[in-house]
């Protein structure tokens, strides 16, 4: 899961960049809202976190923007900002759900969890696909009710796929989705790490749609 | 002395009556001196006919040939009286004088014309209440030696009865012309002073809130000073407002690095956990407090409620996607003037905490309160308050749960929003829900 943290505060953008990551996300940051607009314009997020008080556009702008522009990926935002009227300008933008500073960071972990599930079309945060089953909560996954020993890299895949069950997904896709902007993308991991999940797994959930990509499917074919 | 009004009144009133006294003076001195020469001149008319009538006699006497018509120096002490004398010596006298003479004094000596209060010695008994005014001449007749004094008197009664008539119906004019300019005068203040008190009564509104600025339009003269009166208010407006955004701005910047810390720091570390609590909890209360002076400020405007509800239950939906939150269907769309920002903030707070104690359901009904008034019912299913809580949640700061996010203040704003719409809030048992029940109470626009 790819994620867009757009913070003027560089420490506070930071922190939320670390937690994320820690808990299993790819994260890209922006420093003001030009950028932040042109990086969710240009890459393909699961979800953004948005700070309304940016400098150059404002963080309201930045959504309706995006909005405008069909981007419905779901925005978190952040406000220092208590009023309803300041709420309901964000939610008349296009925000899906709001966090006001000060906050913990456990919060925004879990809206943003929430949100994610959500805009998968999952209603708890569990998910599950067969014998396959994760804890998006916790970062675990269980497979007959046996937890499977992964890797950071690994889960991101696992999980992204459990999000978007039954849909063929592209390498490049993935690739997208799994690595932040500055890492170096070779698709051919990709296929190291799908081998590997395969064998964790021990059953061939995901399958290979030559010339596609790839199908994290139940049905037998 | 203090009020304009009282000032310009007492003034004009005091010009008034010294005009009007002098001319009433002036007019009357003048009447009086017509009056007596018209009567002099009748006198010496008469006195003249007299001499006209009369005739030297052989024995150095005179003797009256025609007598004055006037019957009224017939009748006996009438006041109008005539003698002849030669020297001391009386030769003839009217009628009327009957028993009584006019003695020749000093005073009467010279020709001249002169009041006198009596005839003679017996005046207390003949002449009382009788004022008499006395011409006199002395004419020298060929052949007789000592000059022949004729003297006349009339009656003043007349002469004076005329000039009191003259001077009350003077007075009675010119107490009614200053009555009546006084009364101009009163008019003329109190619509001299009209664009004053307007702008007094405009200041008194400004002073209890209920307006910004002095709207109308003044005369020439106070124009100046409404403008300037209006770019202070504005000035001062500005000056409040800019303290108030520099306050929200500050507690808003903190905000920031209050996030930074409250991630960084050892959750162990209670010290710094409480004393950031602590800051949190300053900084809301103030950025509320400022909130609390700006409601019932912002522009008003007309405002369709169901829809601007429908609204809000969107948004409540996306932040709890796992309750349930039912809007009455059906009910007629009523408009509300207000500020859109006011109508947030109460129906947030109020959404917001059914969402936050329902556990599964919330419900929103309306219902016609009145002619004017429409009631808005927000149920939910979580616990409800106790009576106790009931009474103390509009209180500043009261929190029923200190582990739920919140300052404490929300309510508390909600009261505020709602007695300056002059609305009411309730809060009850939920009849079908059994959790908390809001009823609002809220006056709708009527055009």
């Amino acid at each position: 899961m790819r994620i867009l943290v757009i913070e003027d505060d560089p420490d506070l953008n930071n922190q939320i960049k670390q937690s994320l990551e820690d808990s299993g996300y790819s994260v890209d940051t922006a420093l003001d809202g030009e950028e932040g607009h042109f990086l969710g314009d240009t890459e393909p997020y699961d979800a953004v976190v948005l700070d309304l008080g940016l400098p150059k556009v404002d963080g309201i702008t930045v959504l309706e923007k995006w909005r405008k522009e069909k981007k419905n990926f779901p925005v978190l935002i952040l406000t220092a900002r208590e009023q309803w009227s300041d709420k309901v300008s964000g939610f008349d933008a296009g925000a899906d759900d709001y966090v006001t500073k000060p906050f913990q960071m456990e919060e925004v972990l879990a809206r943003l969890r929430a949100l994610i599930r959500r805009s998968a079309g999952h209603a708890s945060s569990d998910i599950e696909c067969g014998p396959l089953r994760i804890d998006t909560k916790s970062n675990r996954v269980f497979v007959n009710g046996t937890k499977l020993k992964l890797t950071s890299h690994e889960y991101k895949i696992i999980e992204y796929f459990l999000h978007h069950q039954d849909k063929v997904i592209t390498r490049t896709e993935l690739v997208e989705h799994i690595y932040d902007q500055d890492f170096d993308r070779d698709s051919n991991t990709i296929e190291v790490f799908i081998g590997r999940l395969r064998k964790k797994m021990g059953m061939d959930l995901i399958k290979t749609e030559r010339g596609y990509g790839y199908r994290l499917s139940i049905e037998k074919e | 002395m203090n009020s304009l009004a009282v000032r310009l009144f007492f003034s004009a009133t005091v010009w008034i009556i010294l005009t009007l006294l002098s001319a009433g003076l002036l007019l009357s001195d003048l009447n009086k001196k017509n009056n007596l020469e018209a009567f002099d001149d009748r006198l010496n008319l008469l006195l003249e006919t007299l001499i006209g009538g009369s005739k030297v006699d052989s024995t150095e006497g005179i003797t009256v040939v025609t007598s004055i018509g006037d019957p009224r120096f017939f009748q006996p002490y009438s006041g109008w009286y005539w003698q002849i004398n030669k020297g001391a010596k009386t030769l003839s006298r009217s009628r009327s004088m009957w028993d009584q003479v006019f003695t020749l004094d000093k005073r009467l000596i010279g020709g001249r014309s002169q009041f006198v209060d009596s005839i003679g010695k017996n005046r207390k008994q003949v002449i009382e209440k009788k004022n008499l005014y006395i011409v006199e001449r002395e004419i020298s007749f060929p052949g007789i030696t000592q000059p022949i004094t004729f003297i006349l008197s009339g009656d003043t009664h007349e002469y004076r009865e005329n000039i009191k008539n003259f001077d009350n119906t003077l007075s009675a004019i010119l107490i009614f012309l200053g009555v009546g300019l006084m009364i101009a005068v009163f008019l003329q203040v109190n619509f001299g002073l009209l664009p004053l008190n307007k702008i007094k009564d405009a200041l008194f509104k400004i002073r209890n809130g209920d307006k910004k600025k002095l709207e109308a339009k003044y005369p020439l003269e106070v124009q100046p000073l409404a403008t300037e009166i209006n770019d202070l208010l504005e000035h001062n407006e500005k000056i409040v407002e800019r303290a108030r955004t520099h306050v929200g701005n500050l507690a808003h910047v903190l905000k920031t690095p209050l996030a930074v810390i409250t991630n960084e720091i050892d959750k162990e570390n209670k010290l710094l956990s409480n004393q950031i609590v602590l800051m949190k909890k300053h900084i809301d209360r103030y950025l509320k407090k400022a909130h609390l002076e700006s409601v019932g400020k912002n522009i008003k405007s007309k405002i369709a409620f169901l829809e601007f509800l429908n609204k809000m239950v969107l948004i409540f939906q996306k932040l709890y996607p796992d309750k349930e939150i039912e809007l009455q269907k059906g009910f007629k769309e009523f408009f509300i003037f207000g500020s859109l920002e006011d109508m947030e903030e109460l129906i947030g707070n109020l959404v917001e905490n059914a969402c936050k104690w329902g556990r599964k359901k919330i419900k929103i009904k309306f219902e016609n309160h009145g002619k004017n008034e429409v009631k808005i019912l927000i149920d939910d299913d979580g616990p409800g308050l106790e009576q106790e809580q009931k009474n103390k949640v509009f209180t500043r700061g009261f929190r029923v749960d200190e582990q739920t996010p919140g300052s404490g203040l929300g309510l508390n704003i909600v009261k505020d929003i709602l007695e300056i719409y002059k609305g009411e809030i309730r809060l009850e048992k939920s009849p079908s829900l059994g959790g908390l029940r809001v009823n609002i109470v809220l006056p709708v626009s009527l055009i």
